[in-house]
Parts: C-alpha cells; structure tokens; sequence
C-alpha cells in the first residue's frame, strides 16, 4: 500500500479535525449544566423582582450562594469524572474546586470595584452590568470552546440590552424570560450533538 | 518505517479511529454519537464498525440506560496502539520528503 505526500497530509489534517470535534463535544458537555444551573437562577430571582420585589434581595443573595456552591460541586465532579477516565487528569478534581472559588473571589472583587467606581447606581443598572459580563463571558469563552457557547452569549446580550434600553418597566420580567430562558435554552442545546 | 496500517487508513475509519483515540482511556462513546460526529449513515458505519472491530481495534459494548438499548464504542489497547503507530507513519512519510 503506496501513501503520498498529499493524502499523508489530508490524513493527518483529518485527525487534528476529529480530536477538535471530541474536544468541543467535551466542552459543550461540560458547559451545559452551568448555563441551565444559572439560566434557572436568573428566571427565578428575575421573575421575584418583577412580582416581589420585597423579596428580591434575599432571592438574589440565596440565588447567587447556591449558584456558586453547586458551580464549584458540578465542576469538581466532572474534574472527577476526567480523572477517572483519564488518569494523566486525576489531580484535577482537588485542584478545580480551590481555582473555582478563587476564580469567583475575583470576580467578586470586580464587582465591588465596579459599584464603587460608578456609584451611584440603581438596581436596574446594576443587574444589567452583571447579566452582560457574563454573557460577553460566555461569548469569550464560546471563541475557544465553540461557536454555539458564543452565540448562546450573543443572543442573551442582545436581550439584556434590548431590555435595558426598552423595557424599562418590565425589564426585571424580560431578563428571567429572555435572558434565563436563553440560557436554559442554550444549556439543552449544548447537550445534543 | 513500518508500513502504513491498511485497516485504519481508509478516510471513514481513520477518523472514527482518531474521535475514538481523543477520548480517555476507560471512556466509551455512544454509537448515536459517534455516528453524529462522523455525519455518516447507519450503513456506512456499521461497515466500518465491523472492518475495525475485527482487526480488533475497537470493543462494541451493547447494554441497556433504563429500558432503553445503548450501543457503545471504544478503542481497544491494541487500536490505540495502531493508531498511533499509523499517525507515526504519516508523519514520518512528511518529514521524510
């Protein structure tokens, strides 16, 4: 069996193609329970805001330390789970949970900052500063991870700025609907091949 | 040089071989999947599946996820080793013009 040049390189191109789709398939895997995770969290706190707004602090604050304590829990698990199938990985899963709740102190950080530097603000302003740099988050990461991850990040900063500048009365109502809807949407859709 | 592996060269195989060698060493991949990935018919794969399965290159793992068939895939330790001494082979063969 004779092998040119050429169909050596188009084999090999080949390869790197199908290693390329594992890795996006793994990647959207992953991703997708964090996004319907958080997806969830916007429609429930969003939606109480818009009905209750009484209520919406404590739902937001309860929200958020539930979100980042199962972000943490869901990662290391799946940490566990490469590890498990892939022993090269198995210190993964003690190192993820520590870099994860680091990851998310600054992230914190930012967020203090930022309320310092353009207080004041109202409520409105602020949720939609913390809806859109996640979603352009999502869009970054979808740059390295895959293209659906970057649309999914698209179409919510879409909705978060349609319901910013239009919405104003319901925008609370608009961001649970559209904005964790998207998100919940986008998690399934990661899901299928 | 060794020669190149027939049994894997071929375009269809070479790629599932290659899907198959990116996941980790225990991981298997549902049939459904894989099948999605390589965008070829049940036909096309089953042929192919058949072709590597009895090179001994891949392990076919059929069991049941509740109520419902599941058809699962893998590279065995003898096609990882194929394929990388395939891989080693195509890049000798361009190193080497």
């Amino acid at each position: 069996m004779q092998i040119s040049r050429d169909e050596a390189a188009q084999a090999l191109a080949d390869i790197r193609d199908a290693r390329g789709r594992v890795n996006q398939l793994h990647g959207y895997s992953d991703a997708a329970p964090f996004l319907i995770l958080w997806g969830l969290i916007w429609l429930v706190a969003n939606s109480t805001t818009q009905f209750a707004p009484d209520a919406a602090n404590m739902t937001w604050l309860t929200g958020i330390i539930a979100g980042s304590v199962l972000t943490v829990v869901l990662a290391t698990a799946q940490a566990r789970q490469r590890g498990s199938r892939d022993i090269s990985r198995h210190n993964e899963a003690s190192q993820m949970g520590a870099r994860l709740g680091m990851t998310q102190g600054v992230v914190l950080v930012f967020f203090i900052g930022l309320m310092a530097i353009v207080w004041p603000f109202d409520a409105r302003q602020f949720n939609a500063l913390i809806s859109l740099f996640w979603a352009c988050a999502y869009m970054a990461a979808g740059i390295w991870i895959g293209m659906r991850l970057f649309w999914i990040g698209a179409i919510t900063t879409a909705a978060i700025l349609f319901g910013y500048f239009s919405l104003e009365q319901y925008y609370a109502l608009w961001m649970g609907l559209a904005g964790g809807g998207s998100l919940i949407a986008g998690g399934l859709w990661l899901r299928r091949v | 040089m060794e020669g190149p592996d027939e049994v894997i060269h071929q375009s269809t195989r070479l790629r599932i071989s290659a899907i198959l060698n990116a996941l980790g060493a225990s991981e298997l991949m549902e049939f459904s999947t894989l099948k999605a990935l390589m965008g070829a018919s049940d036909g096309n794969m089953a042929t192919h599946l058949t072709a590597l399965e009895k090179a001994g290159y891949i392990a076919v793992t059929k069991d049941f996820l509740g109520k419902k068939p599941r058809t699962r895939v893998a590279l065995t330790e003898a096609g990882r080793r194929a394929f990388a001494k395939h891989v080693a082979y195509l890049k000798a063969l361009l190193d080497a013009q």
